[in-house]
């Protein structure tokens, strides 16, 4: 009887704790909760400290969206819900994935990066795209990286089956950039080498070669990213340094499509051939650099506990700029024989559909507004998907080096070059603005590059794709065995035998004891 | 038809923490080890983890350090604790807190700064990986090894000593006949705070050897990072294993402390 009071008593308080959520959720449940999940430090957030005086971007959305004309055009009429946000972070592409495959946690949007999209595209994770529902990315998202000729649209999800579509289909895009090496030429450890040479160095087309080729000069100068696929990428180009170089003068002066599309497939390689020679590559540097980091490297070259940085070129902003403030010059490069591209996009999750899937579009669209994306920029630090004006005046406002006259017109200065960022800025093909930013002469291997590669760098640039399951797990392995120092046979015997001996010593300790007390006890006898 | 409080519902909440937080990890852990991506039993990441020389060259790398930092802990932690436990010289305790106080302080923070002092000697773990690494686990380690060792020296006999004496030992066959295994018990449970431990430890080789270091803890964080969940829960119970048979060794020494004081009594 007992046992039978205190389970109703158990009962009793869950039924009270049911119905007391029961109120509240009545009334949550007029109000529809965007789930997003992006990377940690990756959009606006209010900050007055440093001049961020609006509201966070989510912030901003909600309030946005539940104006009415604004709720009546993404969820159409008589939609009288409270629209919400659950904005979440992750750490790593790897991990959001598994969260997301097991099942532990839903969400309706993801911002993830481009392999991670063609994978999660592969496992029908993610639905296609309505573009037709993000006017804002339509008209605004630069034609360089969407729509036809775009380089989203190059990447298909699986190359053996092209039904399945392009990037294109599935992404919105949201930031971008390079992967490239940060150097700080005046290092105090680079040996006989002028800074002028240094830069020369890095900014030759072959620049990734000369941590392996020039290592005497630059032995224990660089730290390199501690993730297998960035230097995957940096030991690839190195190991078909021979064909880039080949293809880089077959091409000289005329790098149209074809180039590119060369370009791509040798960055791409992962046969086991190639993860074996990257893996040598690999193993050669280690010799070379400082050291593999996670995240300090942006700081650390800031500090000069490193003097060359692997780095994608949002960081390397960030670095260039906090450098500046300590009179270090920090330079940047994306060598030409071949270079990365990279970009996180947003995509929406399979099981999204009806008012779900209106809040997501309406989120995507909100993010897409150049003023949002300008306001993103500002406070991030990578380059957004959107042009647009609001974006250009950002980019002038930062890098613009001309002086003004009385009547605010630019006048001639010296000491600025123009650079051209037409490219990315004209959305339509009627557009004929000249959107050219006059920058200091130094920034074309600095902050600016970074920004926004020129034009004539593009033919270089390749996305890595996704290598599938089977090749990636034999990268990790190459990637561990570049991480594991090989120890020498006589260390490996001293271990074991020390180990083993240190174990069955203790571990006959107390029988050793007792055969002594027992020897002891019988010369007593004696 | 009241409930009468009994006071073994008390170990509820503790059973349930037991459950929630040790046992069903342990066997999530057990599960995983042994299946496939589908949940098909399989000894695949038994076999990977004893063919692939990357990981058994971890395992020793990790044994090796272990080995050494557990040395050096006491080969330091030793004298300062006899040292510390002579009252003359620590009046109040004082010195043992000096000693013990970095322990306050959390492990990761400690580790980064122990990185800018190391760069700024020159020792940096880009050029120095291993003595890097080594400095940091010793510094990280040694008040685990000063405090079971100050608690054991103080409990020394000191008539046996004294007798000793009388009984024409020199200082160093006190020392050896009389003070050293009067404080193994001490010294075997110092050498399992500090053993086991550093096995698993992973922040301090990755940031301390600028990544050039790899012990267990990272090969077991790289195989969680890339999918890889049977191979990393395999390599975790391997690791649970050393645990186990470690404490059984020290089982050992543990039991005998106990006799000895209750006889002392």
């Amino acid at each position: 009887m007992k046992n039978i009071k205190f389970i109703s008593l158990i009962g009793l308080a869950g039924m009270m704790l049911t119905s007391l959520s029961g109120c509240s959720s009545e009334t949550e449940s007029n109000t529809l909760y965007l789930k997003v999940l992006n990377a940690g430090d990756y959009i606006y957030l209010n900050d007055p400290d440093n001049g961020y005086e609006e509201a966070d971007l989510t912030e901003q959305y909600v309030e946005w969206i539940n104006t009415p004309e604004i709720k009546e055009k993404y969820f159409g009429e008589g939609f009288d819900k409270e629209i919400g946000i659950i904005y979440d972070t992750y750490d790593t592409n790897e991990t959001m994935f598994n969260e997301l495959k097991t099942g532990k946690s839903t969400y309706d949007l993801v911002c993830s990066s481009d392999y991670m999209i063609q994978k999660m595209a592969k496992f029908k994770m993610i639905q296609e795209i309505d573009m037709n529902r993000v006017e804002n990315y339509q008209n605004y998202a630069s034609p360089f990286l969407i729509g036809e000729n775009g380089k989203l649209a190059k990447v298909d999800i699986d190359p053996t089956n092209p039904k399945l579509g392009t990037l294109n289909d599935f992404a919105i895009g949201y930031m971008w950039g390079t992967l490239g090496l940060m150097y700080n030429p005046s290092y105090k450890r680079i040996k006989n080498k002028t800074p002028e040479e240094v830069i020369e160095d890095f900014s030759s087309p072959n620049g990734w070669d000369v941590l392996w080729e020039e290592h005497e000069a630059y032995q224990s100068c660089a730290s390199i990213k501690d993730s297998m696929r960035d230097t995957y990428a940096m030991g690839l180009i190195h190991t078909f340094s021979d064909e880039f170089k080949e293809l880089y003068e077959e091409y000289q002066g005329n790098y149209n499509d074809e180039y590119n599309t060369k370009l791509s497939e040798i960055f791409n390689r992962h046969d086991n051939e190639t993860i074996d020679k990257v893996q040598e590559s690999l193993i050669e540097l280690k010799d070379y650099i400082y050291g593999f980091e996670v995240d300090t490297g942006k700081s650390d070259i800031v500090t000069q506990k490193v003097g060359i940085n692997l780095c994608w070129s949002g960081d390397a902003v960030y670095s260039m700029d906090t450098a500046e403030e300590n009179d270090v010059l920090l330079y940047f490069a994306i060598p030409s024989y071949c270079c990365n591209i990279w970009f996180d996009a947003f995509s929406i999750l399979s099981e999204v559909k009806d008012e779900r899937l209106d809040a997501a579009y309406s989120f995507l669209d909100f993010i897409s507004s150049p003023l949002i994306a300008s306001e993103n920029m500002d406070y991030v630090g990578y380059t957004p998907f959107i042009a647009g004006n609001d974006v250009f005046s950002l980019v002038e406002d930062w890098y613009e080096a001309r002086d003004v006259d009385e009547n605010d017109e630019y006048i001639e200065t010296e000491g600025t070059i123009p650079y051209d960022l037409s490219y990315f800025f004209r959305t339509n093909e009627d557009d004929e603005t000249e959107y050219v930013v006059y920058v200091e002469e130094d920034q074309i291997n600095r902050q600016m590059r970074a920004q926004y590669p020129m034009e004539e760098d593009l033919p270089h640039l390749a996305i890595m794709q996704d290598f599938g399951e089977t090749q990636n797990n034999k990268i990790v392995s190459m990637w561990e065995k570049v991480k594991v120092n090989p120890l020498p046979i006589w260390v490996v015997i001293i271990v074991v035998g020390g180990f083993v001996g240190l174990l069955s010593f203790f571990g006959s300790y107390k029988l050793i004891k007792k055969a002594k007390i027992r020897k002891r006890k019988k010369l007593r006898e004696k | 038809m009241k409930i009468r409080f009994q006071r073994k519902y008390l170990c509820i909440p503790y059973f349930l923490f037991l459950i929630l937080f040790i046992i069903l990890p342990i066997l999530f852990i057990i599960y995983y080890a042994f299946t496939d991506g589908n949940g098909n039993f399989t000894w695949d990441a038994l076999i990977d983890f004893f063919t692939n020389t990357n990981k058994l060259n971890v395992l020793l790398m990790s044994l090796m350090f272990s080995m050494l930092n557990t040395i050096v802990c006491l080969l330091i932690g030793y004298p300062i604790a006899y040292i510390l436990s002579n009252s003359k010289l620590n009046k109040n305790a004082t010195i043992v807190m000096l000693f013990v106080m970095p322990m306050w302080i959390n492990f990761v923070l400690r580790t980064w700064a122990t990185r800018d002092v190391l760069n700024w000697i020159g020792l940096g773990g880009g050029d120095y990986p291993y003595l890097a690494t080594m400095i940091g686990l010793v510094y990280n380690y040694l008040p685990f090894v000063i405090l079971p060792l100050y608690n054991v020296m103080l409990k020394l006999d000191r008539q046996q000593i004294e007798a000793a004496l009388d009984l024409g030992c020199n200082r160093i066959q006190v020392f050896t006949k009389s003070i050293i295994p009067q404080s193994i018990p001490g010294v075997v449970s110092a050498a399992m705070m500090v053993f086991m431990p550093t096995m698993s430890s992973y922040v301090i080789s990755d940031v301390l050897s600028e990544g050039k270091v790899v012990l267990f803890g990272n090969s077991i964080y790289l195989s969680f990072s890339n999918n890889q969940w049977n191979i990393g829960s395999f390599i975790s119970l391997f690791m649970l294993l050393l645990v186990g048979i470690s404490m059984l060794i020290s089982r050992n020494f543990t039991e005998k402390d106990d006799k000895k004081e209750s006889s002392r009594w």
